[in-house]
């Protein structure tokens, strides 16, 4: 199943799963300067969710059919043939219609400057074509996300 | 006479959702949109960014090839001028008839235009609902320096705000006595409109354009209160009406909207109906009204494409939403914004800091609308709990303080279903 699976009982609330995606998804690759030079902080695609003892990191569900693009005035939003629900930064007008429908809370704004857009998951589609699991997933050292394509939706 | 298998009349966004829907039913019969519109299909809601220097290119939305690649012919540039149901074809301006299997009629909204006094033969009075519409008032742009905006809903604000930027004088008359108020609260449209005031509009409530004044161009308007405001030019942004033009002397039950089922289907059989046109189903009251909004256009026609193919796929109903995208603080609304009845219960929060304001409208503890300002990330969440109805009463206090609304505050059962295993977005189909 192309998702990325959250198992909230493991989850440590390490927040090495943000960092891991701000940093794929950087110019650099690189955490440290993806942070102080490329001003990409909060541009994680997965957001940490912390209250009392229950944590999750929580990314797009990357749905059968994805309320986000339903809302898309641009077309940015597609479904891709491999599954994968893609926002495309460049063609995004920062309408907000996948902000106000997306029922996780999975597409975010970016309201940082002039670059107004919206932006989410990509399921390191990168990364799944050369074989790696999403960073994410990577990072995480007590497997509270999960990737694996051979699982069946239930 | 030409034949085709479905042939959709309209070619906006709920005639590109009705080819997704037939597409996923259905890769081989062909598929025919006819539209008077010589741009074809593009995004209505980008049009402000037209006026303000884009390309048409720019508002194909689904890129060039689109329509090709789904196997569907288009012609545009012709009008559709009448329905013969009875023999399932319709007739084109110029006398060519088209044959249809199954009919879609997304043919949209038109613009409600007020009669005003003054208003004959005079130029520079615009809407601003189509490609041609935001086309005029770009080819305008240097013969008015004033403008008056008749409306302050959403199209209306917008355009001001547009203009606003191209560094005309606006003024915006409304006759009731707050902005946005289909959209939003009292308190949030009083905040909607400082912001629009900081940027130099000038907002008339309560008041309404009597006569336009000027012999041969506009010289300026005088309002139901006896004020006078100078302006070169004017756009009426009243509201939209489904379009009913093709309706009329048919059998078709049109109400001031298309009366659909929940397959989006009329009381002709191989007749169907999507967005702006329709009266659908409202699920914040199950009510069925037109709701003229992108996704729920587009969603229709999908449930219509989808049942035009063969599927039995019923539409699950839409809510009022709103995103003030062209404000610099960003607005976000659904559903129900001010309690209509002491049934409900309102409750707001200002920010002391001013950075975000939000108010929800719950019912026996469902959610039913809100408005949130400032902070919009994980806003689709309260959008979820309208559509979902959870029982949210021991919860309000956070949904309300809590900047980012998470996951986090859902029942937990809920949410590992969500994070575990298949979506729960319905259309299933």
């Amino acid at each position: 199943m192309k998702k990325v699976i959250i198992v909230e009982d493991f989850c440590i609330a390490c927040y090495n799963c943000e960092v891991a995606c701000v940093a794929t998804h950087s110019q650099s690759e690189d955490p440290v300067k993806a942070y102080k030079r490329e001003n990409r902080r909060g541009r994680s695609n997965t957001i940490v969710e912390l209250s009392g003892p229950v944590a999750f990191s929580a990314m797009c569900r990357h749905c059968e059919h994805p309320w986000c693009l339903d809302a898309c005035i641009s077309g940015a939003i597609q479904k891709l043939e491999n599954g994968i629900v893609y926002l495309d930064e460049e063609r995004c007008v920062g309408c907000w219609g996948c902000v106000l429908t997306c029922p996780y809370g999975a597409a975010h704004p970016n309201l940082k400057g002039k670059e107004k857009h919206a932006f989410k998951c990509d399921l390191c589609m990168d990364r799944l074509e050369a074989g790696l699991k999403p960073a994410c997933v990577e990072s995480c050292p007590n497997k509270a996300l999960i990737y694996d394509e051979t699982m069946v939706e239930a | 006479m030409k034949k085709s298998g479905h042939v959709i009349v309209g070619a906006n966004v709920a005639a590109v959702g009705a080819i997704e829907g037939i597409r996923r039913h259905d890769t081989r019969s062909p598929i025919l949109t006819i539209s008077y519109e010589t741009l074809g299909s593009y995004s209505k809601a980008m049009l402000a960014g037209y006026i303000e220097g884009a390309t048409p290119e720019w508002l194909e939305y689904r890129g060039k090839g689109y329509f090709e690649r789904m196997g569907v012919e288009c012609l545009y540039g012709r009008k559709v001028t009448g329905l013969e149901l009875e023999k399932s074809k319709l007739l084109i301006e110029g006398g060519e008839e088209v044959g249809y299997k199954n009919l879609l009629l997304a043919v949209g909204g038109i613009p409600f235009k007020p009669v005003i006094n003054g208003a004959d033969k005079k130029e520079l009075i615009f809407s601003f609902t189509e490609f041609l519409d935001a086309r005029q008032i770009r080819e305008s742009l240097s013969k008015f320096d004033s403008v008056v905006v008749i409306g302050a809903g959403f199209t209306g604000t917008e355009i001001a705000y547009t203009l606003n930027k191209l560094n005309k004088k606006v003024s915006v008359i409304e006759l009731g006595d707050r902005v946005l108020v289909k959209a939003l609260d009292p308190r949030s449209s009083g905040l909607a409109e400082s912001l629009m005031r900081e940027e130099g509009i000038d907002f008339y409530l309560n008041d309404t354009v009597e006569e336009i004044e000027g012999k041969k161009n506009i010289s300026g308007v005088r309002l139901k209160s006896g004020k006078s405001i100078p302006c070169q030019a004017i756009i009426t942004a009243i509201g939209v009406v489904p379009n009913g033009q093709l309706m009329s002397n048919t059998a078709l039950n049109f109400n001031r909207g298309l009366e659909v089922d929940e397959f989006m289907r009329t009381n002709i059989p191989n007749v169907y109906g999507a967005g702006d046109v329709v009266k659908a189903l409202d699920i914040t009251d199950g009510q069925k009204r037109p709701l003229p909004l992108w996704p729920l256009a587009y969603q229709q026609g999908i449930v219509a494409g989808a049942n035009m193919a063969g599927a039995k796929y019923p539409y699950a109903g839409g809510l009022p939403m709103n995103s003030l995208k062209f404000l610099k603080v960003p607005i976000l609304s659904a559903g129900i914004t001010t309690p209509p009845d002491s049934g409900y219960e309102g409750i707001y929060f200002n920010d002391p800091k001013g950075s975000f304001y939000r108010s929800l409208v719950l019912k026996e503890g469902r959610l039913k609308g809100f408005v949130t300002i400032g902070a919009i990330d994980g806003a689709g969440v309260l959008t979820g709990l309208i559509k979902s109805q959870l029982d949210m009463s021991e919860l309000k206090e956070a949904l309300l303080y809590e900047k980012r609304i998470g996951l986090i505050r859902l029942p937990r059962e809920w949410r590992n279903k969500i994070f575990t295993r298949r979506d729960e977005t319905g259309y299933h189909d």
